[in-house]
């Protein structure tokens, strides 16, 4: 296998190359160039294949390819780091440029690698302002998300969680839907970067405090980490910020404000990768950063963290069904479903962290067609993404009423599909751990169905909307669609591929905090009752004898 | 008068070796002023600016040279060491941008070019010597030779009535600075018996002088008069009204060399000569430094004038490196140095472009004048966004990496909460960073402004300039400058390069930075 | 004997430096600034420094005061200054005012503290013992000494900021004229400094340039 290295810089090299080239092209052929980017902002915005555009959709494509293989040659035996690369990159502060596949981020990378292949076919599929700009941030912000991934490193990893933001500002700012295009950007990075921000001080922390205690050398490598923890004090402080930071990201209900400004601003195919993608970096930050290393702090919040998932669920689950825009129908579903993932997470248990990780793949295939889908939607209603403008639309147009058929399907997570998988391991888990939130968590599964069965019919059935001229949908429309929906239809067959993969490693992440669970026992009986904390003791035995 | 004259006075050895930097930028300081006589106005306007380049390059390859020494020279009064050769090339970094900034300006030529390169090669020449001082004595001598010359290139706009009120300003708070800090090395004078900062040192160490009330005095003055000459919060009030005030090159130069000077003696007399009083003013220092990262952030909230914002802007980074001083270890002094390095480029990057906007439009140094450059002159534009980006503290930035290491050093003091507050100022600083950001690639350009129109129509009165304070430098024929402006660009690339080279690849600059914390005998 | 000397030269220096501040009319502040200037030479005296005592009356109470009286004289003593925005009765004045004299009030409350409650024991004493000779401290020998060997550095830089604070002077007061008529003229080209003369070029006929 090429070195990971390949797989995370692809995609900015080739944001790169393709603008200097066809800015190199643009000044040989000065006076062509300009006619044809008066033309290609004039003429129909089909068909604008340009140099940048396709530099990176091979660009995107290969990556993609790359981590298929890696999926597909990860070897699902144990736990241990897989194609690691590492080396210092800076010695003075001990950050090491290390990049591994684990269990955790193998399909992450998949997914990461899927949409924004497919979200660059579909922007390929438009003409663009500024092209060259437009890929270099767009390539830029799979690498940068590809980094947050694939970083073993605490400095690297909070150095990618940073830097992805900025091509996205730059995307909402330079390329977003007008109104109110700047102030949502702006809302948006603050939030996020207010997060991120906290996340540095308590990363650099963690590497000082840790160092202090072990009496070594700073360092920020995860596993050296792993093996200096901090004292509760620490880490109850530090988890906090780590959580600020995931939390925004994610959205989590009380800090998901910039939310609705920047789903309405962003370009759909910004979106598509950003609500699927970007949104999991911030669970994949609680399971593969926050679990192993703030073992004790995440038991002692587990219950707060418990509440605003199951207030993600429910908030975002009653907007979903009362919203009209059906970018925020997506927009507010996500906030649910990643209620859901965070409530996998702090179950604190292997099954409830396994659904967690299936579920944040499930998302990211099922909310980016669901964008694209209603970005398609919007070019039949004159513009207009208001559900109530909709309907009517599956009479002229059934291949594409059946492709969103099986992504609201999936959506509300019916049985069969992975998403049913994914929902039925969150509560599983979160039943051993709280029963009284599994049981108010599960009325978010009925939610799921009405909002998501609400859209589908608003759109595509009932009385024809007012300004509705429906039409099938076309090859390229369906060659983005396609590649998600076979995804989709492939893990609804066999989930185990994904669980069987991540098992060992999600029962690693899971194992430190079960491990520092035995002297909270008695906070834990005064929270949830005798039964859950014997079964929780026994499963941490279980973990330590071997 | 006969034992007098018979007496054998026997001078100190002089190492003219280690003193070569300084006489060099002094010599060069000379030769500028007697060639601005000379000679017609091309030799004026052309060789004079190269003449105090070559005066700095020649600084610089002396201090090269001078590369490893551990030396006092002349009878105690400078340390060449580390620290002062990394703060002097940092110092000579800064002034040769100026110098770059400045060929064209409107201030160098109402000044005269040749009196304008000897005050500003003056002014290095006083922050070299500061950043080197090893007595109070010296260390008050290089002060004033930093301030003066700068007093007066505040105003060189001498038309301009906010330049002179900059120039009138800056001389009244500096001078009230000039003196506290007097007054306070006095006091510590009488306390210790000594001007030598090793000698201060050791009788500090010894009973109970480290907490004897003249003691404190003395050194809370020279924090007060210390503070307004690196615009700590609340000795910062000046600062927002002088940048704005003073020709957009001179402030530049304000902006980062005073900066790296001020920080050179917090560091060498606070570090070194009252580090047996460090119970004392750490916690206080660090009081001032969360105060002033507050200060200064939400103050550059909302201005419009890109230098006022710049401005407030240098007043929370001299909180965030106040931070190093505090926890007076040599972690902390690498992180302060490395971050006056980062504050170098990032800095530089913003002011070259405001320059070249204040040329190419009317509208002076406000946010508007950058309006849809990303489109126009993406080579303006770029450098601008990294600096931003840089001083907001964004990954793959050298100011992240100065942040980083602060921080690193802040926690490992046992300051955590002033690594806290580092954070939360740079949150805050986003909400100024951005809109610049913003106005460049998201706006469109207002169509009166663009130079292309303005050279073809009649000059449209367009907006007026939206601030007072904007120094509108203008052609000799009076439109906007539309001609190309190759060194503004060039200071303006290579700094914004260098922002994102050692934000990528930092370990030369650790490495370079390293031997500065080492020199000063702390931990 | 010294102790009445000593608090007859206080009282002429507060009540001078108050006077400096206070008195309305400038003449009578430089007035005031003299007897403050005078008294402070008589407290160097008390503490040995004689070279200091006289460089005080000869270069400041002498020569810088003159000067002072000279500009006085010629602006007239009814310029606006800062002094009117202190002394009017608007919010920024009495703002203004109020806040000087809190800070005033705190830096003297700060250095009475330090003063009274210094543990040092020379703070009591009477300043360095008195030793006559032409090399004994405080006499210009003795300085002259330090300044070439002890603070040779600093003698040296002190000199350049003299001269560079000239040159800024010079800057400042020079250009008020205007800018373009005296950049445009030809001041010394070299070419021309090797010409002799009167020798009759069209700048001397049309009298840009006297013979």
């Amino acid at each position: 296998m090429p070195p990971l290295s390949i797989l995370l810089w692809l995609p900015f090299v080739c944001g790169l190359l393709g603008a200097l080239a066809s800015a190199v092209l643009a000044r040989g052929g000065r006076t062509n160039a300009e006619a044809s980017a008066g033309d290609a902002s004039a003429a129909s915005g089909r068909g604008a294949w340009g140099a940048p555009g396709v530099v990176a959709l091979v660009g995107s494509l290969v990556a993609l390819g790359l981590a298929i293989a890696y999926i597909a040659d990860y070897k699902s035996g144990g736990a241990a780091l897989q194609h690691v690369t590492d080396t210092v990159w800076i010695s003075t502060l001990g950050i090491h440029y290390k990049l591994a596949v684990t269990g955790l981020n193998v399909f992450l990378l998949g997914l990461t690698t899927l949409l924004f292949a497919v979200a660059t076919l579909a922007a390929n599929l438009r003409s663009w302002e500024r092209p060259r700009l437009f890929y270099f941030h767009f390539m830029l912000a799979e690498s940068a998300v590809l980094g947050a991934f694939l970083a073993q490193d605490l400095a690297l990893f909070v150095s990618f969680f940073d830097l992805m933001l900025i091509p996205f500002y730059f995307l909402i700012g330079g390329w977003g839907r007008e109104p109110g295009r700047i102030k949502a950007t702006i809302k948006l990075v603050i939030y996020t970067l207010v997060g991120s921000l906290l996340m540095l001080a308590a990363a650099i922390a963690t590497g000082v405090l840790a160092s202090q205690q072990g009496g070594g050398h700073i360092t920020f490598v995860l596993s050296a980490l792993h093996a200096l923890p901090l004292s509760s004090g620490s880490q109850e402080w530090i988890f906090l910020f780590f959580a600020a930071a995931f939390l925004v990201k994610m959205p989590a209900f009380p800090l998901h404000g910039w939310m609705p400004d920047g789903y309405r601003a962003m370009p759909i195919e910004v979106l598509m990768v950003f609500s699927g993608v970007l949104s999991k970096v911030g669970a994949y930050g609680f399971l593969a950063i926050v679990l192993p290393l703030f073992p004790q702090a995440a038991v002692h919040f587990q219950t707060l963290m418990l509440l605003i998932a199951l207030a993600s669920i429910l908030y975002g689950s009653a907007q979903a069904f009362s919203q009209t825009d059906a970018r925020l129908i997506a927009g507010y579903s996500s906030v649910a479903q990643l209620g859901f993932i965070t409530l996998g997470i702090f179950s604190l248990n292997s099954q409830g962290a396994q659904g967690a990780l299936l579920q944040m793949v499930n998302h990211g295939l099922v909310v980016a067609p669901l964008l694209f889908i209603v970005g398609l939607l919007a070019k039949r209603t004159g513009g207009s993404e208001d559900v109530r403008q909709m309907g009517g639309l599956a009479f002229r147009a059934p291949v594409l009423a059946s492709l969103f058929l099986v992504v609201a399907l999936a959506t509300l997570a019916i049985p069969g599909s992975s998403n049913f998988v994914g929902e039925f391991l969150i509560l599983l888990g979160v039943f051993k751990a709280k029963l009284a939130i599994a049981i108010i968590a599960f009325s978010g599964v009925v939610l799921a169905s009405v909002y998501a069965l609400r859209l589908f019919i608003r759109a595509m059935h009932n009385r024809v909307g007012p300004s509705a001229d429906s039409h099938e949908i076309s090859i390229l429309d369906g060659a983005v669609l396609a590649p998600l929906i076979a995804v989709i239809v492939f893990l609804a067959l066999y989930p185990q591929l994904a669980l069987h993969r991540s098992e060992r490693s999600v029962k690693a992440a899971v194992a430190s905090v079960q491990a520092s669970t035995v002297p909270a026992q008695t906070v834990a009986r005064v929270i949830s009752g005798p039964r859950v904390v014997h079964r929780s003791a026994t499963f941490a035995d279980s973990v330590r004898t071997p | 008068m006969i034992p007098l004259a018979t007496a054998h006075l026997k001078g100190p050895h002089i190492d003219f070796a280690g003193l070569s930097p300084l006489i060099a930028l002094l010599g060069g300081s000379v030769l500028v002023l007697i060639v601005g006589l000379l000679g017609s106005r091309w030799i004026r306007a052309q060789a004079v600016p190269s003449l105090s380049l070559g005066a700095l390059g020649a600084a610089l390859g002396l201090t090269i040279w001078q590369w490893n020494a551990q030396k006092s020279i002349v009878s105690g009064a400078l340390r060449i060491d580390d620290l002062a050769l990394v703060l002097n090339l940092v110092l000579i970094a800064g002034a040769a941008c100026t110098v770059l900034l400045a060929w064209r300006s409107l201030a160098a030529r109402e000044a005269a070019h040749g009196e304008f390169h000897a005050l500003l090669l003056s002014s290095v020449a006083g922050m070299s010597l500061l950043a080197a001082a090893q007595n109070t004595v010296a260390l008050f001598v290089g002060l004033e030779l930093l301030s003066i010359p700068l007093y007066v290139l505040c105003a060189t706009e001498l038309k301009r009535e906010h330049s002179l009120e900059s120039g009138l300003k800056y001389l009244i708070v500096g001078s009230v600075g000039s003196a506290t800090l007097l007054y306070g090395l006095a006091m510590i004078y009488g306390a210790t018996g000594t001007t030598d900062f090793a000698g201060i040192a050791s009788a500090l160490s010894n009973g109970s002088l480290a907490t004897d009330p003249l003691t404190l005095t003395g050194v809370a003055l020279c924090v007060a008069g210390l503070c307004f000459k690196s615009s700590i919060a609340p000795f910062h009030q000046w600062t927002p009204d002088v940048y704005e005030g003073a020709p957009t090159p001179v402030t530049a130069f304000m902006a980062v060399t005073t900066k790296v000077a001020a920080f050179g003696v917090f560091l060498r007399f606070f570090d070194v000569a009252l580090i047996d009083t460090q119970v004392s003013w750490g916690p206080a220092l660090a009081v001032l430094a969360t105060i002033t990262i507050l200060v200064g952030n939400v103050g550059a909230l909302g201005q419009s004038s890109l230098k006022r914002m710049l401005a407030y802007s240098s007043v929370a980074q001299a909180g965030y490196m106040l931070a190093g001083v505090v926890v007076s270890t040599q972690l902390g002094v690498r992180a302060t140095v490395f971050y006056l390095a980062a504050y170098l480029f990032m800095n530089m990057a913003a002011f070259a472009v405001i320059v070249a906007r204040e040329r190419q439009t009317d509208l002076g140094d406000s946010i508007g004048a950058l309006a849809g450059l990303g489109r126009e002159r993406p080579l303006l534009a770029w450098p601008m966004t990294i600096s931003m980006l840089a001083l907001a503290g964004i990954p793959a930035t050298a100011g992240f990496m100065g942040k980083f290491y602060l921080i690193d050093a802040a926690v490992s003091g046992g300051y955590t909460w002033l690594g806290v507050a580092i954070v939360v100022g740079s949150m805050i600083s986003l909400g100024y960073y951005l809109p610049v950001i913003a106005a460049m690639w998201m706006r469109e350009a207002p169509a009166a402004t663009s130079p292309n129109d303005a050279s073809v129509l009649a000059p449209t009165p367009g907006p007026l300039p939206a601030l007072a304070g904007g120094s509108s430098e203008l052609d000799e024929d009076g439109g906007p400058l539309s001609g190309s402006q190759p060194e503004v660009l060039v200071v303006a690339v290579l700094a914004g390069a260098a922002t994102i080279f050692f934000g990528v690849i930092p370990q030369p600059l650790f490495d370079l930075v390293h031997g500065a914390g080492s020199g000063l005998g702390l931990f | 004997m010294s102790s009445v000397l000593f608090f007859l030269a206080a009282i002429g220096v507060i009540t001078g430096a108050t006077g400096v501040v206070v008195l309305r009319n400038p003449f009578y502040s430089v007035l005031a600034l003299v007897i403050h200037l005078v008294s402070l030479a008589v407290l160097f005296l008390l503490l040995r420094a004689e070279f200091v005592a006289a460089v005080q009356v000869v270069v400041y109470a002498g020569a810088v005061m003159v000067l002072y009286v000279f500009v006085v004289a010629y602006v007239g003593g009814e310029s606006d200054s800062i002094g009117e925005r202190l002394r009017s009765r608007g919010a920024v004045g009495s703002g203004l005012r109020l806040g000087g004299a809190i800070l005033g009030g705190a830096v003297c409350v700060e250095l009475l503290i330090a003063l009274l409650g210094t543990g040092l024991e020379a703070i009591n004493g009477y300043g360095a013992g008195y030793s006559p000779g032409p090399q004994a401290y405080g006499t210009p020998a003795y300085i002259g000494k330090l300044l070439l060997t002890r603070f040779l550095l600093a003698f040296e830089v002190a000199s350049f900021l003299l001269l560079i604070a000239a040159v800024g002077g010079v800057v400042l007061a020079r250009r008020r004229g205007g800018l373009e008529d005296e950049d445009e003229r030809d001041l010394l080209t070299p070419l021309e400094m090797l010409r002799p003369r009167g020798t009759g070029t069209m700048a001397e006929g049309v009298g840009r340039r006297s013979p």
